[in-house]
């Protein structure tokens, strides 16, 4: 009992049965539809899925960038789905996101000083002015920025530095809980390595709790301490990394990890499970499974009912009627 | 269980605070002043400079236009010297009333640019206000705001302007309201389409997620960034205007006689026309100089405020 406690408490963030659909010309387009998660305090949940499944509106709706259409987040226990406009500000401080496209997702009219300091500056996080500047300044040591770069607009630098300016204006406010929405996929595999060590550095020195969203599973298996996979808006399968990697449940699941490309040339497992087909439509989705067109073990059954998200194992979830 | 946060104001005192003042680490920072890179950057375009003389001289003509020639010769008449042409004393010739058309053209200037770039002003207030609401907000507002402007654009701008001056009187003040309001639905679809294309960037979306509020969100990261099409709409509202100007006093319904107006001195000068080239070149050429330079001008300033054109 007391053990579950524990447990529980050193959850920080959870969503149930959360829901985002969008209105679109032919219906209602299932982004999210119904996916719980449960994210441990100083951990890293991986997010990986193909594009499309959902994956980026989910951490976006966590956030309340999107608003979601149903379901609940919790953080530290207390439903954050009702705050008002300022207590949800307040919230912020505690939750931070880091974007894919280090290109757009800074303004080019500020300096990189300028856009470190901006969330501080806006949430009164000094007296004033100057002392956000300088914790901007310290941010932009330990994030690896040059102190030189402070006065350089962002389109003289190129995506790995604006990528460490957005994990800077990220930290700006010393959030616990950061949503790292593809942070590297737009990044050249080089400094994708240097850009994925500085936020395992971060994590280790202050504790840091991450939602890393990708589709690069040798990525995700470096980072993360557990793993959903999601398709269509639904997640399918959740497990811890070495667990998941090491027997996974869900045939999308077993396909996607056949497709890690293997650099070891004698390690090569012969067989890549092919997914036949296309991902389908997330407008107005039919009853079942929605992996069901595509999965090779498909019964009568899978087209009909939509398969529970039960634990076959410890602390692992598969969605699947014939899991276990 | 959770971790100790470290006291911010005590490492700020180490990392800074000995050595340094922290307005001193500050002014390290503090970038060169944003007016002189953009006049550096602004003096590189030689079609902004051009511009920028010729609004400088026509400025200069009409602040001093006192000095250059008296309010009296614009406006008293003296039929001796009628219809004189362009000459040392009267460089741009005389008018069908014998007075100096240089002297109605530069004391024209003062009304007409004055009349330009205070409903411009306005129309560009007014524009940023509900163009950035409707494009920012969407939804509801977005609705309520350009259904108004597309009845309001709906009814002829001039038509709309006479009605205004009907409604108002013929006055200086009505003519700036009623040239601005009907320029403002313009300003506010040029708005509101800047506002558009650049809300569903990123960085407005991070600007959110770090609890910016809405007006700091539209200050510093969408304005700045739609700058460009709201500018040159601006400047060329300033020549619209100066424009529209001319034409409701073309038709009495804005500056009277004898106040000297471009458009005025032009409505004046159409008996002349085939005798008299110069009573309508020279007023034609100072609307045409003016608006021209004001284009130029905007079109530069544009490049020059964005970072990204630096070198």
């Amino acid at each position: 009992m007391i053990l579950a406690e524990q447990e529980e408490s050193r959850i920080l963030v959870e969503t149930e049965n959360l829901k985002k659909y969008f209105k679109v010309a032919g219906g209602q387009l299932h982004a999210v539809d119904g996916v719980n998660l449960r994210i441990r305090r100083g951990k890293t949940l991986g997010i990986v899925g193909e594009s499309g499944c959902g994956k980026s509106t989910i951490g976006r709706t966590i956030l309340r960038l999107i608003e979601p259409s149903g379901g609940d987040i919790r953080y530290e226990g207390k439903s954050i789905i009702n705050l008002n406009n300022s207590a949800m500000r307040e919230m912020r401080k505690k939750m931070q996101i880091i974007f894919q496209d280090p290109y757009s997702s800074i303004n080019p009219r500020m300096s990189v000083i300028e856009l470190i300091a901006e969330f501080m500056i806006v949430n009164r996080q000094y007296a004033t002015k100057a002392q956000c500047f300088n914790k901007a300044a310290q941010l932009m040591d330990v994030v690896g920025l040059a102190r030189r770069l402070a006065n350089v607009y962002p389109h003289e630098l190129d995506g790995g530095r604006r990528q460490r300016i957005g994990i800077a204006r990220a930290l700006s406010l010393e959030p616990e809980f950061i949503v790292c929405d593809e942070p590297v996929s737009a990044l050249d595999v080089s400094i994708q390595a240097q850009i994925l060590n500085l936020l395992m550095d971060l994590q280790k020195e202050k504790g840091l709790t991450y939602m890393f969203i990708t589709h690069n599973l040798s990525v995700v298996k470096h980072i993360s301490s557990e793993i959903a996979v999601m398709y269509l808006g639904k997640c399918v399968e959740k497990a811890t990394s070495a667990q998941l990697f090491e027997e996974p449940k869900h045939p999308y699941t077993k396909a996607l990890l056949t497709a890690i490309p293997e650099p070891d040339i004698a390690m090569r497992k012969k067989e890549i499970i092919v997914i036949k087909g296309e991902v389908t439509s997330p407008i107005n989705p039919k009853p079942g499974c929605r992996f069901a067109p595509r999965c090779d073990y498909c019964q009568e059954i899978c087209w009909r009912e939509e398969p529970a998200y039960k634990e076959v194992k410890e602390q692992h979830f598969v969605a699947c009627h014939f899991s276990g | 269980m959770s971790l100790p946060k470290p006291d911010i104001d005590q490492e700020l005192q180490q990392e800074c605070g000995q050595e340094l003042a922290p307005e001193a680490v500050v002014a390290i920072y503090k970038k060169p002043s944003q007016l002189k890179e953009i006049w550096r950057r602004m003096r590189k375009n030689r079609a902004a400079m051009i511009g920028l003389t010729i609004i400088a001289v026509i400025l200069f003509l009409a602040v001093f236009a006192e000095q250059i020639k008296p309010y009296s010769l614009a406006v008293n008449q003296n039929v001796k010297i009628r219809l004189q042409p362009p000459s040392l004393a009267h460089p741009f010739g005389t008018d069908g009333y014998g007075r100096d058309l240089f002297a109605r053209c530069i004391h024209g200037a003062r009304v007409s640019l004055s009349i330009g770039f205070t409903s411009a002003t306005l129309s560009l207030v007014l524009g940023l206000f509900f163009g950035s609401a409707a494009g920012y907000y969407g939804g509801r507002a977005d609705t309520v705001i350009m259904r108004s402007v597309d009845v309001i654009a709906a009814i002829p701008s001039i038509l709309m302007a006479l009605a205004v001056v009907a409604a108002l009187g013929a006055s200086p003040l009505n003519l700036i309201l009623a040239v601005s309001f009907a320029r403002t639905p313009a300003v506010i679809r040029v708005v509101r389409t800047a506002v558009l294309s650049v809300g569903d960037q990123e960085y407005v979306e991070a600007a959110k997620a770090g609890g910016t509020r809405d007006i700091r969100i539209i200050r510093k990261s969408i304005l700045p960034n739609a700058m460009g099409p709201i500018l040159v709409q601006a400047t060329m509202s300033v020549a619209q205007n100066i424009l529209s100007a001319a034409t409701l006093s073309f038709l009495g319904l804005g500056i009277n006689p004898p106040t000297p107006e471009w458009g005025a001195i032009i409505s004046e000068s159409k008996e002349f026309m085939r005798t008299a080239y110069y009573l309508m070149f020279f007023p034609g050429l100072m609307i045409i100089l003016s608006t021209l330079s004001l284009n130029l001008v905007g079109d530069g300033l544009r490049d020059a405020l964005d970072p990204r054109l630096k070198s």
